[in-house]
């Protein structure tokens, strides 16, 4: 037996299979490099599988919490108001008005605008911004505005306006903040991805859904003795498959889903 | 007497006070290096100092004490369980520059009388300082879940408080903490809310020109401005109205309050 020759072969097999043995072993890392882990698929990944879409998402900035005050009206701002007769309610916290003449509220074609009325028998009635028309209760409700976000669902800043089968406003009630201040801080703000991803995990949003609009507003976050204080919120507003729509709330500095906001309102007002 | 709030928060505590004589430090909750910075800030540095007064072993007070106490060759007060809690936290401060500070003693240093009292916190005794001189007093009370009627008596009439006003009840009980957490929070032995400062804050005041520091403030459950408002309104539903005698200023995690003279 030739053991040089034997030698040489053994080193050549032993070569060749360690060259194998290393391409697969490079093959399986590569391949385990590939393999995603549920838990880390990405947010947009997760909606896309379910069928959630959702459009552009605004800017993440910064914003900064506010605080105000409920507005006590007087008895002389009453009697300045021309056109309708207003009692104040709540010691002096609700105005109620009843418009001595109906006033139209017809827009083009079948939507009402309020514009108008706003602008000339309410008061800072440019300072709200229309939230919902409940055609069947033939009333719409306005959320004050901070700057131009909304407060959401704050008893103290909302206007409800009446109307009546001639789409002619009969009346309205409403709540005033006043003395609005920002805090100095501004806070870094809780991505809106991550708002959705906080709604989404929390099975908040429902297969085969379309958020149709993210966009940012202020809602009430503590109340002291005098003052309001608002937190900046994310309102998402997504679009069922049988075409109901539904409406969700982040606080959008601690990602803290408000989930209880509207009910606590219809609460309140109770 | 002159004082500066370095910085104030669960990041890092320490307060700066100095008079023509002398100059202390009470906590050193913070590195050396973020201490020195902090100092040079309001135009003063760790060689002029002549003693840390400890309140207690929490890392928020105490984590930058030993390397400051070893560099600088600083004596460091605090009570005996306080000095038994902080074995193994600091290191090895040497033996000639341990002091035992007695809870409810006073010491003097020139014309400085520190006098220290017990407050209801969950560490091994803890304790805060009022500072005397020239019938001047200053008041320094964080970290304690109520002020109790003796501590009430301790501060009592102050010319400035560096005041705990940690968090706003119910952010906290909003907020993202663990139920423990927050009941620990709420409890005697935690820290006093906002509001519940307040109230004792317009029980100790007297009518005179007064500085009052909110501090210790939660970053997660308080911010400077709802911590103003809230112990203003609080004050004022308490017959106190602020700006009048009572001047609130805020305090920092980062950044010093101005050296101001009492």
């Amino acid at each position: 037996m030739d053991w040089s020759k034997t030698k040489t072969i053994f080193i050549i097999v032993f070569a060749i299979l360690n060259v194998f043995l290393y391409s697969l072993y490079v093959n399986r890392y590569t391949e385990l490099q590939k393999i995603e882990v549920l838990g880390e698929t990405n947010v947009e990944d997760r909606l896309k599988l379910d069928g959630i879409s959702y459009p552009k998402l605004p800017e993440i900035g910064t914003a900064s919490y506010a605080s105000g005050e409920v507005r006590i009206f007087e008895d002389k701002e009453t009697k300045e108001a021309k056109g309708q007769v207003i009692r104040l309610r709540d010691d002096g916290k609700t105005i109620v008005s009843d418009f001595e003449k109906p006033v139209s509220i017809k827009g083009d074609g079948d939507k009402p605008d309020f514009g108008p009325l706003l602008d000339k028998y309410v008061k800072g009635g440019s300072d709200y911004t229309l939230w919902k028309i409940d055609e069947e209760k033939q009333e719409a409700v306005f959320f004050q505005k901070i700057g131009s976000l909304p407060v959401y669902f704050n008893k103290n800043s909302t206007l409800t306006v009446q109307w009546n089968d001639s789409m002619e406003a009969t009346g309205y009630r409403q709540r005033m903040m006043d003395e609005i201040v920002p805090f100095n801080q501004e806070k870094d703000l809780f991505p809106p991805i991550q708002a959705i991803n906080a709604l989404y995990s929390r099975g908040f949003l429902k297969t085969d859904s379309e958020i149709t609009k993210i966009e940012m507003g202020y809602s009430p976050h503590v109340q002291l003795t005098k003052t309001q204080v608002f937190a900046p919120t994310w309102h998402i507003h997504v679009k069922l498959k049988d075409g109901t729509s539904e409406d969700y709330f982040v606080n959008a500095v601690d990602g803290r889903i408000l989930d209880k906001l509207s009910e606590q309102f219809i609460e309140e007002d109770g | 007497m002159r004082f500066s709030v370095l910085a104030s928060g669960s990041t890092g505590n320490s307060i700066y006070i100095e008079n023509d004589e002398h100059a202390f430090l009470v906590d050193a909750g913070l590195s050396t290096r973020k201490l020195e910075k902090l100092l040079g800030e309001v135009d003063r540095n760790m060689k002029g100092l002549d003693g840390i007064f400890i309140t207690h072993e929490h890392s928020d007070h105490i984590r930058g004490l030993g390397v400051t106490a070893r560099k600088y060759g600083v004596p460091v007060y605090a009570n005996e369980k306080t000095w038994k809690a902080m074995d193994g936290l600091v290191g090895n401060i040497p033996a000639e520059q341990r002091f035992e500070f007695d809870m409810e003693t006073v010491k003097t240093f020139g014309s400085f009388d520190v006098q220290s009292f017990a407050v209801s916190h969950d560490a091994a005794d803890p304790m805060f300082y009022v500072f005397h001189e020239n019938g001047r007093k200053l008041v320094l009370i964080t970290d304690t879940g109520y002020v109790s009627d003796r501590m009430k008596g301790w501060i009592q009439g102050a010319d400035a408080y560096v005041f705990e006003s940690n968090h706003d009840v119910s952010m906290l009980q909003m907020g993202r903490y663990p139920w423990n957490v927050k009941r620990r929070i709420l409890s005697d032995v935690g820290h006093v809310s906002n509001e519940d400062a307040a109230v004792a804050m317009s029980e100790v005041v007297a009518e005179k020109e007064t500085r009052i520091y909110l501090s210790h403030l939660s970053k997660d459950n308080n911010m400077k401005d709802l911590a103003r408002l809230s112990v203003s309104q609080t004050l004022e539903t308490c017959g106190i109205r602020t700006g009048e005698f009572v001047h609130l200023f805020d305090t920092d995690a980062e950044q010093p309050t101005e050296l101001v003279t009492v």
